[in-house]
C-alpha cells in the first residue's frame, strides 16, 4: 500500500477493517432498520413509493447516526486512550471517517433503500416495482443536492462529534440553538432591510452550487485540524 | 528515553494537577510511579503517551515530542489504562485486527502470556470479567514487544495468583532496551518488581531513588525512634524510617517508604544525600 509523507492508504484500510469488526453490530442494526422502517411503512401505506420517500427520512436520521458511531471510540472514556494511542496519524484516521460517512454511508444507505423498496413491491397492490426503483435511484442521484445535503448533514455531525469532549448531547443542543439563532438572526437582518437583494442568474447559480459541492469537503478539513488538536485533549 | 523538564499540567487555569516535574526515565529499568489518589500519576502517563499537552516544561520520549503523535512513535509505545473496554470479539480476533499495526508484535507471545494468566484466548472479551479483560490486554499489550510499556494501576482487579503471574511475566519482559513504567498507590503488588521509584506529591517529585540506593541508606521496620525521621504504629508495633548504618542493603518496604516520603519529603531526601 502507498505510503505518502507518512500517509498510508494501508493503515486507513487495516483502521477500517478493525473498525466494521468491531462495531458490526452497530452498523448491522443501523443498516436493518433502514431497510425495516421503509418496509414498515410501505407496508402500512401498501404502496412501495412510500418506501422511496421514508428512505430519505431516514437517510438525514442515518447521517447523525454514522458520524457518532465512527467517533465514539475516540471520544468514550473507556475506549479513548487505547483508540487514540494506535498507530494511525490524524491523517489517517479523518480518511477513513470522512470515506465512512460520505461515500460509504451514501452506497450502503442507497443499498438498503433499494433493498426495501423492493421488498414493498411485493406487498404493493400496484405492482409497480421499476417507477419506485427509478425514483429512488432519481431521488439519490439525478437530484444531486439530495445528496450532497446528507454529505453536509454528515461532515456537520464529525465535527459536532470531534469538538464535543464528553457531552455530546449538549454539543448538537448547542449547534442546534446556534443554526436557529443564525437563521432568526438572518431573517431579522431582510426585515431590516440589511441584506442586498441580488438577482438570481446562471453564473449565480453556478457559484451557489460550487459552494454547496465544497461545504462538505471544508467541513471533513475543519474536523482534521481540530482532530489534531483534539487528539492531545480528549 | 522518557525525559520530562519542569513539566507542569493542569485541567483548569490556575489549578496545577502537575508541579514542575523533573525526571528521566532510562531505558533498561522498571520505574514505579507512585503518588496519593489524584496527585497526577495517570495524567503524567497521559502527557507522556501524547494524549495532553503541559501547561508548562516539556516531554520528550526518545527525542521526540509525544504531542506530535508520530506513527512511528506511537507504534513505540503501549499503554494499559486502569480502566478500558474491550469490543465483542474473542482476543484471538481482537490481536489479528490490532497486530498489524505493530510490526513487533509476536502471536506466539501472546499465546504464552494468555496461558500463563489463564485466558481463553477465544472466548469474546465482552463477555470476560473485569480481572479477565484486564489480563487478556495484558497479554496483547506484553506481546506487541513496545519498548516503552506504561501501565497504570495494572494489578486492579487481578486475583492474587494472577498478581505473581504477572510480577513474573513484567520481570521477564524488562531487558536493556525497555523502559516500562508502572503507576501505582498498590505499592505491596509491585514492589519486588520495581528498580527505580519515583513519588510524586503537590510540589512535583518528591523521591526519584534506584532501589538499590534506598536499600543502601535508609533502613525500615522496627528503627530507634531517636534516629527516625517516620514512624507509624502497626499491628506488629512500631516501624519506621532511618538512615541504614549497618553497611549491608536494608529489605525495601516501599509502604512506609511511601507514606515516610508523604509525610515528609525533605527528610527523606536527607537520609539519601547523607553519605
Amino acid at each position: 500500500m502507498a505510503t505518502i509523507n507518512g500517509f498510508s492508504s494501508g493503515r486507513v484500510l487495516r483502521l477500517a477493517v478493525k473498525h466494521y469488526t468491531e462495531h458490526r453490530s452497530a452498523y448491522m442494526l443501523l443498516y436493518g432498520m433502514m431497510i425495516f422502517v421503509p418496509l414498515l411503512f410501505a407496508m402500512l401505506a401498501r404502496s412501495a413509493s412510500v418506501a422511496a420517500s421514508m428512505s430519505m427520512a431516514v437517510c438525514l436520521c442515518g447521517a447523525f447516526v454514522v458520524p457518532f458511531v465512527t467517533m465514539k471510540e475516540l471520544r468514550a472514556s473507556d475506549t479513548k486512550i487505547m483508540a487514540n494511542t494506535l498507530p494511525v496519524s490524524a491523517a489517517e484516521r479523518m480518511t477513513f471517517v470522512a470515506l465512512n460517512t460520505s461515500i460509504v454511508y451514501t452506497l450502503m444507505e442507497t443499498l438498503c433503500a433499494g433493498i426495501a423498496v423492493a421488498a414493498a413491491a411485493c406487498v404493493d397492490s400496484r405492482g409497480e416495482l421499476m417507477t419506485d426503483l427509478s425514483h429512488l435511484w432519481h431521488t439519490y442521484n439525478g437530484h444531486w443536492e439530495i445528496m450532497i445535503l446528507v454529505w453536509i448533514v454528515s461532515s456537520s455531525n464529525v465535527v459536532i462529534n470531534t469538538l464535543a469532549r464528553k457531552r455530546i448531547v449538549a454539543a448538537y443542543v448547542c449547534a442546534f440553538v446556534a443554526v436557529m439563532l443564525a437563521i432568526w438572526g438572518l431573517e431579522r437582518m431582510a426585515e431590516a432591510g440589511m441584506m442586498i437583494r441580488i438577482e438570481w442568474s446562471e453564473r449565480l447559480d453556478t457559484i451557489a452550487k460550487t459552494i454547496y459541492c465544497i461545504t462538505p469537503a471544508g467541513l471533513y478539513g475543519i474536523s482534521y485540524l481540530l482532530l489534531r488538536r483534539r487528539q492531545v485533549k480528549w | 528515553m522518557i525525559d520530562i523538564k519542569r513539566l507542569s499540567f493542569g485541567y483548569t487555569a490556575g489549578h496545577n494537577v502537575l508541579n514542575d516535574i523533573d525526571v528521566l526515565l532510562d531505558g533498561g529499568h522498571i520505574h514505579g510511579l507512585l503518588g496519593c489518589n489524584g496527585i497526577g500519576k495517570s495524567t503524567l502517563l497521559k502527557i507522556v503517551c501524547g494524549l495532553m499537552r503541559p501547561t508548562r516544561g516539556s516531554v520528550t520520549v526518545e527525542g521526540e515530542d509525544p504531542a506530535r503523535r508520530s506513527v512511528g512513535m506511537l507504534r513505540r509505545m503501549m499503554i494499559i489504562p486502569e480502566e478500558f473496554a474491550l469490543p465483542s470479539v474473542s482476543l484471538d480476533r481482537y490481536a489479528r485486527l490490532t497486530a498489524p499495526f505493530y510490526p513487533s508484535f509476536s502471536a506466539e507471545q501472546m499465546t504464552y502470556y494468555c496461558s500463563e494468566l489463564g485466558v481463553d484466548i477465544s472466548a469474546k472479551l465482552h463477555n470476560m470479567s473485569m480481572g479477565q479483560r484486564k489480563k487478556a490486554y495484558i497479554a496483547f499489550a506484553m506481546a506487541v514487544n513496545a519498548p516503552i510499556l506504561l501501565l497504570d494501576e495494572p494489578t486492579n482487579g487481578l486475583d492474587i495468583p494472577s498478581k505473581s503471574v504477572f510480577r513474573r511475566l513484567l520481570a521477564g519482559y524488562a531487558d536493556e532496551g525497555r523502559c516500562i513504567v508502572v503507576s501505582t498507590h498498590q505499592v505491596n503488588d509491585v514492589d519486588s518488581l520495581l528498580d527505580n521509584i519515583v513519588i510524586l506529591d503537590r510540589e512535583g517529585v518528591a523521591l526519584n531513588a534506584t532501589t538499590s540506593e534506598i536499600c543502601r541508606r535508609i533502613s525500615f521496620g522496627a528503627v530507634d525512634p531517636a534516629r527516625a525521621v517516620y514512624t507509624e504504629r502497626t499491628v506488629l508495633g512500631e516501624a519506621g524510617v532511618a538512615a541504614n548504618t549497618s553497611g549491608e542493603d536494608s529489605r525495601l518496604n516501599l509502604e512506609l517508604l511511601f507514606n515516610a516520603v508523604t509525610a515528609d519529603r525533605r527528610a527523606v531526601a536527607s537520609l539519601l544525600e547523607n553519605r
